[in-house]
């Protein structure tokens, strides 16, 4: 399979925000247009994480006349969907069968699920018998002190990071993000000391996020930590092109990924 | 018009989607009926092979869509589960009888290091023949979620492959065709596989 590059887009109450440090949140724009423009790049896969702690949408888009119709991010995830012809990942705030029934449904390829895995350990065995793994996707969202923390990184679980994606692993989990919150928004680099240890001793697709500041960043986390994917936020909203580059760097790298087809 | 095939097992709204944004006129049913008067089928699903095999004997829509397709020669154009519902048997469901319009099984992939299962992700595919749109000798990416897939008898019938030729990727075999891959979620090259399909001439 190819290797991955896969824009992270941080969702708060409908829009996209810039993420820094897991607390401080910019809001830089809206959902659709951004979807539409990474469709138009060509990017790999597209993953929506939704950190709203309240459930309300708005799109600040009264022309589009669907403002009423966002009321739920299953109306977010059915807008998305329509013009998103790559797998689509979603996250945030999934407690039941039933919301990620209904976020598949609307048109999602997958699920990322976080602090529910802390709060029903079955979780991920129940939705695998009934959705199959390929569909689960797991954010694990840990600190430089080597725990992971739930609930927005608010709560230490006092569990280390392998122990839980291996854990993760035996319930059956289809694939794991990385996400080590401390170098959330800080394009300082990833860490690949702890995703390289992950990669080694699990056999479920693991995919690499926080820290990405310049293409080089990239290259260097498939090169010294070789996860299935790299995932980045802040970059490819700030940076011209950036999708484009990121993958030329890559290719120059001779990192097996994805060679657009066509135009 | 198209028609595209509701087994109520999976999820049709990303080939809905796409099909949408081509433009292209669609209709979806379960009913033998509306199948009966489709100019173009496409069956997609996901799920297993048993429990669609059982949707399309209870839908009653097991004769009508082997009449339409070997009878009246229209287009069919099986995606993921759809295509290897278009084989005769399945390794994941053993006793249960596929639509058998396409000679050949359903059989587990085989393991290897250069994936896991099951095998999701873009791979690349290589066309062993043309293809709805693509000629022989081109290469593209596509996106696959699977873990079992097709074998056919006749291996002439194989267009795409993957895993240097150990993955049937896709397969035609006159108005029969079947994607492995999932053109719906493979942007431009899949995009481009459901615009020709829509054209094929009856």
């Amino acid at each position: 399979m190819r290797k991955r590059l896969i824009p992270c887009i941080f969702l708060k109450n409908g829009l996209i925000i810039r993420s820094e440090d897991y607390k401080t949140h910019q809001l830089i724009g809206n959902a659709l247009e951004e979807v539409a423009r990474y469709n138009d790049w060509a990017v790999d896969e597209i993953m929506y994480i939704d950190i709203s702690t309240e459930e309300k949408y708005d799109l600040r888009r009264d022309d589009l006349k669907v403002k009423d119709d966002f009321k739920t991010k299953y109306d977010l995830v059915r807008e998305v969907s329509k013009v998103c012809f790559v797998p689509l990942g979603f996250g945030g705030g999934i407690r039941t069968i039933d919301d990620i029934k209904n976020i598949l449904k609307n048109g999602a390829d997958k699920v990322i699920l976080n602090t529910i895995l802390f709060l029903d350990d079955n979780f991920v065995t129940q939705a695998a018998e009934i959705f199959g793994n390929q569909a689960l996707v797991a954010c694990v969202d840990y600190r430089d002190d080597g725990y992971v923390y739930h609930s927005h990184g608010k709560i230490n679980s006092q569990i280390k990071v392998l122990d839980w994606c291996k854990h993760l692993e035996a319930k059956r989990i289809g694939e794991i993000v990385l996400n080590n919150i401390d170098r959330d928004g800080k394009a300082n680099g990833y860490d690949t000391k702890t995703i390289k240890e992950v990669v080694e001793h699990t056999n479920v697709p693991i995919v690499a996020l926080a820290g990405a500041g310049d293409n080089f960043d990239f290259v260097e986390c498939f090169e010294e930590a070789n996860p299935s994917a790299v995932a980045a936020g802040n970059i490819f909203h700030f940076k011209e092109h950036s999708y484009y580059h990121g993958k030329q760097a890559l290719l120059n790298a001779n990192v097996d990924i994805r060679k657009e087809w066509g135009n | 018009m198209i028609t595209v095939v509701n087994l109520g097992i999976s999820n049709l709204s990303s080939v809905l989607n796409a099909l949408k944004y081509l433009e292209i006129d669609f209709c979806v049913s379960n009913q033998a009926q509306e199948i009966g008067n489709a100019t173009h089928l496409i069956l997609p699903g996901v799920g297993t092979f048993s429990e669609g095999m059982s949707q399309i004997r209870n839908q009653g829509l097991f004769e009508v869509l082997r009449e339409k397709v070997l009878k009246n020669k229209t287009p069919i154009l099986g995606i993921c589960l759809g295509m290897q519902l278009l084989f005769e048997t399945s390794e994941e469901s053993e006793g249960v009888e596929g639509l058998g319009l396409l000679k050949g099984d359903v059989i587990k992939l085989p393991i290897t290091d250069t994936y896991t299962i099951p095998r999701i992700g873009w791979a690349e595919s290589v066309l062993e023949k043309d293809f709805l749109g693509f000629n022989k000798g081109d290469s593209a990416d596509f996106y696959y979620i699977h873990s079992f897939y097709c074998k056919p008898k006749n291996e002439n019938i194989i267009t795409i492959s993957g895993e240097n030729g150990k993955v049937t990727g896709a397969v035609q075999e006159n108005n029969i065709f079947g994607c492995q891959f999932h053109p719906e979620k493979s942007h431009k090259a899949g995009l481009k596989i459901l615009k020709q399909f829509s054209q094929e001439q009856v």
